[in-house]
């Protein structure tokens, strides 16, 4: 029985540090998943703005 | 039974320290091509990609990359989005601003390509050799253009921020950003390379005469005004430009290769090229072209390229083209002997562009030239100064000239990178200076310590 667990504890000893070269090669673990950058979000018109495409507008529906 | 324990962790003992690079995926030579049809048939995958506009080819585009880019552009006007076609057209460059990332894989990977071919294809003692590598360094040479063009700021200085160079075949390979200066020497001596190997064989579509077209686009990108000039000369030497008849049949071509035409796109059609054309070109006709560009059109029907591009209420009608054609050297001319401080010859560009397509036209003169615009986009030009009549009327030049072939968006990085907004449900969007210029991949950013990225991606 004591012989057993001697070539377990060899053997578990040996599968751990065997098996690993390189144990950090893969980057380090990031917060999120995120693959896309922060876009500036959209913001509402001001009445001079709409007045500005009102008369981009009426131009191209005139022509 | 100690035996038999024995020779079970044997094997295993074994197993465990035997695989030192078992995650080691490099092919060590198994998959690499070895005689030059190999490695022609690797290139002419590529090549196909672009003869029948494959969506996904990043070189010389296909009409969805070029429509895009004049979405982003101030040539068409978002505001005037007819509905409910014009919904689904991108708003602004923000909207497609992550997409690009794709992009700048996907040219690295034609680099990737071109590496494997340049590092392995020894012989150059056939002719089939000699067109193979001279298309590799010649469609690197274009790929790290685009890179520099795309996901670089506009060229200030060689010691601002290029590209990450690779130039062998190594896939662990994780480069930092160079600098603009190396960058630029390496995209000449790819495409000064190609142009030693003299690949006049149109099947491989990057001939000497391309590559020096990209060389004189690279020059006038990075301001060396001198040799985009020497370039684009030897090229309208041998490509002059057209007749009005000639130059109507060129543009309006859906997939010949006409006229003083070095390279285009699409020039084979499929289904699915012709489904993807068909559509994009139904899709142009929501959004009409913007009445600041309409109005460059001062000689309107005389103008050869009015009726050309304009249908009723300024719906597009040319013909979309990816490629590259000896008109714009013409331009780069013009535009280089003006920040040369040589007012005569910017003029005879000028007007040698301006009397092929305006039979009727006036020439400039120093004294005629349009006032500066306080309407148009562009305030200043690619040094940062502002506008001179002369350097205006070069542009808007431009402008008419190459509408519709992917052209301003660059133009308007190129020269001051101005804001503007266009609106939509309601809402203001606004392209941004920064926006000009690309992300950088996020997993690039992950995986490559001390890769910076450009300004304005932070989040």
């Amino acid at each position: 029985m004591k012989h057993r667990l001697i070539l377990a504890a060899i053997a578990l000893g040996v599968l751990t540090f065997a098996a690993c070269k390189k144990e950090n090669e893969v980057p380090p673990k990031q917060d999120g998943y995120i693959l896309n950058y922060a876009i500036p979000a959209p913001t509402f018109l001001t009445d001079d703005e709409r007045d500005i495409l009102d008369a981009k507008r009426d131009e191209w529906d005139n022509l | 039974m100690k035996r038999f324990y024995f020779v079970t962790l044997l094997p295993l003992f074994a197993t465990f320290i035997s695989c030192k690079q078992f995650l080691d995926i490099k092919p060590n030579g198994k998959t690499i091509p070895k005689t030059s049809d190999e490695f022609a048939s690797l290139l002419h995958n590529r090549l196909n990609e672009i003869d029948y506009a494959d969506n996904s080819e990043p070189l010389i585009g296909s009409i969805g990359s070029l429509t895009d880019i004049e979405y982003f552009s101030d040539n068409l006007d978002a505001n005037l989005n007819i509905f409910p076609g014009g919904s689904n057209l991108p708003v602004y460059v923000g909207q497609k601003l992550n997409e690009q990332q794709t992009r700048y894989s996907t040219l690295y990977q034609r680099i990737r390509d071109c590496n494997i071919i340049i590092d392995n294809l020894k012989t150059e003692d056939n002719e089939e050799s000699k067109n193979v590598l001279g298309t590799a360094y010649a469609m690197r040479g274009v790929a790290y253009f685009l890179l520099l063009r795309e996901f670089c700021e506009p060229y200030q200085s060689d010691d601002q921020l290029g590209v990450p160079l690779v130039t062998r075949f190594d896939m662990e390979e994780k480069p930092l950003r160079s600098t603009y200066g190396q960058s630029i020497h390496q995209i000449e001596q790819d495409l000064n390379k190609s142009i030693s190997y003299h690949v006049s064989d149109k099947l491989f579509r990057f001939t000497e005469d391309v590559s020096r077209a990209y060389l004189a686009r690279l020059h006038f990108w990075t301001k060396n005004w001198d040799n985009a000039i020497s370039q684009s000369i030897t090229l309208i030497s041998s490509y002059p430009m057209l007749d009005t008849t000639e130059y109507r049949a060129m543009i309006q071509s859906k997939n010949s290769q006409l006229g003083n035409t070095l390279l285009r796109s699409y020039i084979f059609n499929d289904q699915n090229g012709d489904i993807t054309y068909s559509n994009e070109s139904q899709a142009i006709q929501f959004r009409p072209a913007s009445k600041d560009f309409f109005d460059l059109f001062t000689e309107k029907e005389e103008d050869v390229r009015f009726n050309i591009i304009f249908g009723k209420k300024r719906i597009n009608k040319k013909n979309f083209f990816a490629g590259v054609r000896t008109d714009e050297m013409v331009l780069i001319l013009a535009e280089a002997y003006a920040h040369k401080g040589n007012e005569d010859k910017a003029l005879e560009y000028l007007n040698l562009i301006r009397s092929k397509r305006i039979p009727k036209y006036v020439a400039y003169t120093a004294a005629n030239l349009p006032a500066i615009s306080t309407t148009g986009l562009i305030k200043v030009d690619a040094d940062g100064k502002p506008l001179t009549p002369l350097i205006q009327a070069i542009l808007n030049e431009r402008r008419k000239e190459l509408y519709g072939e992917g052209d301003r968006f660059w133009e308007l990085k190129r020269n001051g990178s101005p804001s503007f907004w266009v609106a939509s449900n309601g809402r203001r969007y606004t392209t941004y200076p920064y926006m000009y210029t690309f992300p950088i991949p996020r997993t690039d950013m992950q995986i490559i310590n001390g890769l910076i990225q450009n300004p304005g991606y932070f989040n």
